[in-house]
């Protein structure tokens, strides 16, 4: 028996429907419609998404306190008796350190104080973030500018200002995949070509008979030398004259909550 | 509703999650609602994306990849729900 025609039939069997259509469509000019926003007006993107980010921070923070309750009592008095061991022992050490710092200001006056940055809240960080890439809540309008350096606590660099609107920017780490920044490695301060291998982690290869070890630390340049992570790891292979260096942060990316960008 | 709440989520989670919960997310919801995973890798990459992180935005890359698949597999289940 002949079928008979059916107009429905063909639309469902068709792969993108005349609604599918219209909806990528729509996606489409959502997405020229952001570019343009994003390039003439670039504060308004953020402005929006901004308390989004505040309560996603805020609620990531809340999560992290709520799995903190599940830990047992033992492991807790554990945690405390070592933490007030290595704050007995700190203390000690800020005492040695303030009374140095005291002689040394009396010596040479204040001209050794470091520029003022600008202190930013992380608003999004990885794994939030696909790129290793933050977003802080610090703009043009407080000083920001493009290029400038962004430290964590004790000044360790963590990445560069890649582009900043007026309430907002956009961090990019060091380690951001494939981004390479020149450094030195160890003691002998052997220059050194760190990749980024995104997480956090850093990537460099070197000779084999270089004098790094595990355990050194890593810089980069800006005021002097700062330490920007410390080698864990050494690949080497028999058949290459170079080992591969792997390199872990000083400052946890995933957990910063401040930074300090450079004025 | 699900629909409704696969829309506020997939709108939600590239604020909220970590990128592989989005993901997970997005690749559910583009299951019933193909055009959702394109529009979170741009949502995304409005969000993150810079030229110097990567050579191309991949978020938007991976929600167009999702969206054809999600298209795929939505008529996949209609053929057979019509063969039935």
């Amino acid at each position: 028996m002949k079928m008979p025609f059916s107009r429905t039939h063909r639309r469902r069997n068709a792969l993108l429907t005349p609604g599918m259509g219209l909806a990528t469509a729509g996606v489409v000019v959502f997405a020229v419609v952001i570019l343009i926003l994003r390039t003439v007006f670039p504060g308004a993107i953020a402005f929006v998404a901004d308390p989004l980010w505040r309560v996603g921070s805020g609620l990531a923070g809340a999560a992290g306190t709520t799995a903190g309750a599940g830990i047992d009592q033992a492991t807790l008095a554990k945690e405390r008796d070592q933490l007030l061991a290595e704050n007995a022992a700190l203390r000690q050490q800020n005492a040695t350190l303030a009374a140095r710092s005291s002689d040394l200001t009396r010596l040479l006056g204040t001209r050794t104080s470091a520029p003022e940055g600008i202190l930013a809240s992380v608003l999004a960080r990885p794994p939030v973030s696909p790129y290793d890439l933050y977003v802080i809540d610090q703009g043009t309008n407080a000083g920001v500018r493009v290029g400038a350096r962004v430290e964590g606590p004790g000044g360790a660099p963590v990445g560069t200002v890649e582009d900043a609107g007026p309430a907002t920017a956009r961090v990019l780490l060091y380690s951001a995949t494939g981004r390479t920044t020149e450094g030195w490695a160890g003691e002998t301060r052997m220059p050194i070509t760190l990749e980024g291998a995104g997480a956090g982690s850093f990537r460099a290869s070197l000779p084999r008979e270089s004098a790094v070890a595990v355990g050194d630390q890593v810089y980069v340049s800006g005021d002097g030398a700062l330490p920007i992570g410390t080698v864990v790891r050494l690949d080497t292979d028999p058949s290459s004259p170079r080992a591969i260096v792997h390199v872990r942060p000083l400052v946890n990316i995933f957990s910063l909550p401040y930074v300090t960008v450079a004025r | 509703m699900l629909r409704i709440a696969l829309i506020i989520l997939t709108f939600v989670a590239p604020f909220f999650f970590p990128w592989q919960i989005t993901l997970i997310i997005v690749l559910g919801a583009a299951f019933f609602v193909p055009i959702l995973g394109l529009f979170a890798g741009v949502l995304t990459d409005v969000l993150y994306y810079v030229p110097s992180a990567a050579p191309m935005p991949v978020a938007t890359i991976i929600g167009v990849f999702i969206f054809l698949l999600g298209l795929v597999v939505q008529e996949f289940v209609k053929t057979r729900i019509m063969g039935a």
